[in-house]
């Protein structure tokens, strides 16, 4: 059976990948229980390939190894800009939203605050 | 934070840290609501039942689809009509795959039909020897033919027993269908252990030619290890309403190898299909239910003096083989992945 993905949202990896960043330790703490978990079979791990187009190719291969790609079809872009949301979002963001549900992902790793607006729960 | 959209989960406050200040439950918009589908996903579940339509209407009307050209094509429009309004990119990873797919049936096409002719010693007396040291002396086609097989008269098992056998033809077909256009990770999942299965069969057809019982017993030949078993596969279906096979393209690519019944892939095809799909059946009465199709299948093909019970026996190990190699490799695949990331996290 596919285990669940978890989407590793744009915030997720630049907190992840930037050692400077505010909330490095934390995206780093979560980031060992994902991979953990993922070592299990419990969970997949994917991102956006144009997020992670925007990382270092060796951090790729090394800390992001266990990270699949998602391929952003230009289809999908139109379609997110079609959107008509009841909020204010970031345009990235709603492309995000279209991969989750054309990809059927309901799980995302995420500092970005838009996703409160969403019927989210926290993991546990 | 840590978020999963979770929509059959009943309104309730957050309480992780990270989403204080967070509106309310209720206030929150579900994903689906405010994303629609994909447009065309209406088409393409139209098209895949007209196609489920016709495909039956062509099987009862015209014939089991069965030679490799007719059932890639087959295939083929089933796909189309799955892949409709998906991204280019999906289309292009599904060419890769459809030609490496081809590849895969044509190598084995070509080695099962030549392995018959690389000098290799046939095995005859070898296997019936095995079947009657598991049986205790007995023959189980001989035993079963004389208990159950009436030449004038088609009973009830003959129709369930030549069901299965061509069930054959279509289980591995659909299952691969259904999951190349559902899930790609499952699809390469399943093809890495079925190729690796036709793998090591066709190497066994190669140094292992195996004559089956009903040519060990026929009197056009010089074995005669028993009398004259019936070779009465195709009857029970015919019986059904059944007319047979599409021949088409057959004889174009008429490849057959009469002594390549050791391993059995109509066992272990069986038990594949079955094996895949068990970690995705809860129940264990049904677990058990569909487990029991490999040992019918392989009852059939004993009936039907198509193979020994040691083919079938080899090709169920062959199958437990394939899944016992590809699960290590792939949890070795994630622990080493897992490990570099965690290194590299420090």
């Amino acid at each position: 059976m596919t285990p669940p993905t978890v989407l590793l949202d744009r915030s997720f990896l630049a907190a992840l990948v930037d050692e400077s960043h505010e909330r490095a330790a934390e995206a780093g703490q979560r980031y060992a229980e994902l991979v953990t978990r993922y070592r299990d079979h419990e969970i997949r791990l994917r991102a956006r390939h144009d997020h992670l187009a925007e990382i270092d190719p060796e951090v790729r291969r090394t800390l992001l190894a266990p990270v699949e790609r998602i391929s952003v079809a230009r289809q999908f872009r139109r379609q997110a800009d079609r959107l008509e949301l009841p909020f204010e979002v970031d345009p990235d963001v709603a492309v995000t939203l279209v991969v989750m549900r054309r990809e059927t992902i309901d799980r995302i790793a995420t500092f970005d605050d838009t996703f409160d607006l969403i019927w989210l729960q926290p993991l546990a | 934070m840590l978020m999963e959209v979770d929509d059959s989960l009943p309104a309730s406050p957050v309480t992780d840290d990270s989403t204080a200040g967070a509106p309310d439950a209720d206030a929150r918009h579900r994903i689906h609501r405010l994303v629609p589908h994909d447009p065309l996903f209406i088409v393409r579940v139209v098209l895949m039942a007209i196609y489920g339509v016709v495909y039956i209407w062509w099987f009862r009307s015209r014939g089991l689809i069965l030679d490799r050209i007719s059932v890639g094509i087959s295939v083929g429009i089933f796909l189309s009509c799955a892949f409709v309004g998906k991204p280019w990119r999906r289309w292009g990873i599904l060419g890769v795959d459809a030609v490496l797919y081809a590849t895969m049936w044509f190598c084995y096409e070509m080695t099962r039909g030549a392995a018959d002719r690389l000098g290799f010693p046939y095995q005859v007396e070898s296997v019936r020897n095995i079947d009657r040291v598991l049986f205790f002396g007995t023959d189980p086609n001989v035993w079963i033919q004389q208990h159950f097989y009436h030449r004038d008269d088609i009973r009830w098992y003959d129709n369930i027993a030549s069901a299965v056998y061509y069930s054959h033809f279509i289980l591995p077909i659909i299952a691969l269908a259904v999951l190349w256009a559902t899930s790609r990770v499952q699809w390469v999942r399943f093809m890495k252990r079925f190729a690796t299965l036709l793998f090591t069969a066709c190497i066994m057809f190669v140094v292992m030619p195996t004559v089956p019982p009903w040519m060990a017993s026929s009197e056009q030949y010089d074995y005669r290890l028993f009398p004259q078993l019936a070779r009465h596969t195709g009857r029970g279906f015919q019986d059904m309403g059944f007319h047979g096979f599409v021949k088409g393209w057959q004889e174009a690519l008429d490849w057959g190898n009469a002594v390549a019944a050791m391993p059995s892939l109509h066992t272990a095809f069986a038990l594949f299909v079955p094996a895949f799909f068990l970690p995705m059946i809860k129940p264990g009465w049904l677990k058990a239910v569909v487990l029991l199709f490999p040992v019918l299948m392989l009852t059939s093909l004993v009936y039907f003096a198509e193979h020994w019970v040691i083919d079938g026996i080899v090709g169920a190990l062959l199958v437990g083989l394939s899944f016992l190699i590809w699960n290590r490799i792939e949890r070795r695949q994630r622990r080493v992945r897992a490990d570099r990331a965690l290194a590299a996290a420090g």
